[in-house]
């Protein structure tokens, strides 16, 4: 009995030093960093985002979809592909590939600007390694948001659930809303070329 | 009286360490070939995959690889991205270490370089008694001389903490056969925040504390065999109230690959021939593996002790059920029983010479592998 006792106590202030050490010595994780882990967590989990893109004085609306295209049977690829009036965006293995687009909206800026899920999770991804940057309460579309600026990007979530609603760059912004796929939307999506 | 009793210890204290100044010049000869490369890999090498950070510092190469997310915990804690490499798969002392540094003026890298040096120094100073006391002061000598200049004992130059937890385990083991239990505890615990490996020691250490007769010296014992466990539920208590995630550390391991199984062996040898097409350093994971193996199977023939031996084995196998060999190389070096078995094969004149050989040239070449791949 004394023995178990006697190990108890060695253990149970093992505990409590490993603990008050790392808790005394590790800073929490910044806000920021925090945010857009839980931002990118949720682009995870989807495939496909519709959005309005305002660029140059102009408005865009996009559709974004993560997965095979080329057609249903032939499903020749897979990647991301971003549609928007006239215009096209594909990211393939160590390939991107644009067709149509304005030369004001570079091809990165336009994936990322219509929340194609697969590439801005990958931004914030690194983003959130120990980028430290504020985060402001903020309005956009006549809702409070929260706006997380990173340098050339600010992120805009909803402050109750992290939920990425859209982003800015330079002269860019962005609003985008994340789908779940159904079955017949992915069937139509996957027929895209 | 009393001076004369300060002065006789005083030049026993001084014969003490005349006859270990051979532990200082093989650390001082090792780490200098070891930094020297990394020197020259920085003047001359090429670049491959260091990043800026990286280049910009003399010695950054050893600061590579992991030695990033070790940094990225010291300044910024943990964050958790789930289903991506995040940083909770890293264990908090190094970084801690690297914060204190750091606080004091000394940028993350070097802070990373000092520390992992001066814990090898540490380690090699702590290996050497505790062979002794297991072994002969022959094979302790051999055996430490080839810690410091092993192949794969770059690692224990670069921002990593497997010096440190070397450390941890020669010194805690060492306080332990010496029955300083609280010692003991302290640091197997230290060493399991620094990384897992030195759960295992527990192996070695409930023997020799089932073996305490007196009832309150025995519960001392027990605490400290067991210490390291407390120390990994204290890893885990934190992080289930920063990132809300108990198990971050393990959850994080999958995102590189890693998921433990019982039939993770089979996994990693069926997966074999993808991960060498993926990346064919993976081979040099795997001939330290059966390496390892063969050195724990010379240390018992010698006459290691089984508890240290399955340590030992535990430390090189277990890594595979998470279903893939990488790093095997590296995980090893905390199996000191491997050394042991190493120390044993080099017993006559000509292998002890030929070992050293292979060692100080392989080292070298491990240096200059280190801008392609992780260790």
């Amino acid at each position: 009995m004394r023995v178990a006792a006697i190990a108890g106590v060695v253990l149970a202030v093992t505990l409590t030093a490993g603990f008050a050490l790392q808790a005394a010595g590790l800073p929490p994780a910044a806000r920021a960093d925090v945010v857009a882990a839980k931002a990118a967590e949720w682009l995870r989990g989807y495939r496909y985002a519709t959005s309005t893109l305002l660029v140059a004085g102009r408005t865009l609306h996009g559709r974004c979809f993560h997965g095979w295209f080329g057609g249903r049977l032939l499903r020749t690829e897979r990647g991301t592909i971003l549609e928007l009036p006239g215009a096209s965006v594909r990211t393939l293995p160590h390939r991107l590939v644009a067709d149509g687009l304005p030369p004001w909206l570079r091809p990165e800026d336009a994936l990322v600007l219509a929340g194609c899920p697969q590439v801005l999770s990958a931004r914030l991804d690194t983003l959130a390694l120990g980028a430290a940057t504020p985060v402001e309460r903020a309005t956009a579309w006549g809702r409070p948001v929260l706006a997380v600026r990173f340098r050339r990007l600010t992120l805009l979530v909803d402050p109750a659930t992290d939920r990425p609603l859209g982003v800015e760059l330079p002269g860019a912004r962005s609003r985008f809303r994340l789908v779940r796929l159904t079955a017949k939307l992915e069937r139509r999506l996957e027929a895209l070329r | 009286m009393t001076a004369v009793a300060v002065s006789a210890g005083a030049a026993a204290v001084a014969e003490r360490l005349r006859a270990r100044a051979w532990i200082p010049l093989w650390w001082a000869g090792g780490r200098l070939v070891v930094l020297a490369t990394a020197a020259a890999v920085h003047f001359a090498g090429p670049r491959a995959y260091a990043r800026h950070e990286e280049r910009t510092h003399l010695l950054g190469l050893l600061g590579s690889w992991d030695g990033r997310w070790y940094r990225l915990v010291a300044a910024h804690g943990y964050l958790v991205e789930p289903g991506r490499q995040s940083d909770p798969a890293f264990f908090p002392l190094y970084p801690l270490l690297l914060r204190a540094l750091h606080a004091l003026g000394l940028g993350y890298v070097t802070a990373g370089l000092l520390v992992s040096n001066l814990a090898l120094l540490g380690a090699l100073l702590a290996f050497e008694p505790l062979t002794r006391a297991l072994f002969d002061a022959q094979l302790a000598r051999r055996a430490t001389i080839y810690v410091a200049i092993f192949p794969l004992g770059f690692v224990f130059s670069m921002s990593y903490p497997e010096s440190l937890v070397l450390l941890a385990i020669a010194l805690g083991a060492l306080a332990a056969l010496r029955r300083r239990w609280v010692v003991a505890a302290a640091l197997l615990a230290a060493g399991t925040l620094a990384r897992p490996e030195t759960l295992f020691l527990t192996l070695p250490l409930l023997p020799l504390a089932l073996r305490v007769r007196r009832p309150g010296e025995r519960g001392l014992a027990l605490g400290a065999a067991l210490a390291p466990v407390a120390a990994l539920a204290s890893f885990a208590l934190y992080l289930g109230l920063a990132l809300h995630d108990p198990l971050g550390w393990t959850h994080a391991e999958r995102a590189w690959g890693r998921r433990f199984t019982p039939l993770g062996l089979l996994r990693a040898v069926e997966g074999l021939p993808r991960a060498v097409a993926g990346n064919a350093w993976v081979l040099r994971d795997v001939v330290f593996f059966l390496v390892y193996l063969g050195l724990l199977v010379a240390a018992r023939r010698a006459g290691a002790p089984l508890a240290w031996v399955a340590a030992g084995a535990v430390v090189v196998v277990l890594p595979t059920f998470s279903g893939s060999f990488h790093s095997i190389g590296r995980f090893g070096l905390l199996a000191p029983a491997a050394f042991w078995g190493l120390a044993a094969l080099g017993g006559s004149r000509r292998t002890d010479l030929l070992i050293r050989a292979a060692s100080a040239a392989l080292l070298v070449a491990g240096v200059l592998t280190l801008p392609f791949v992780f260790p």
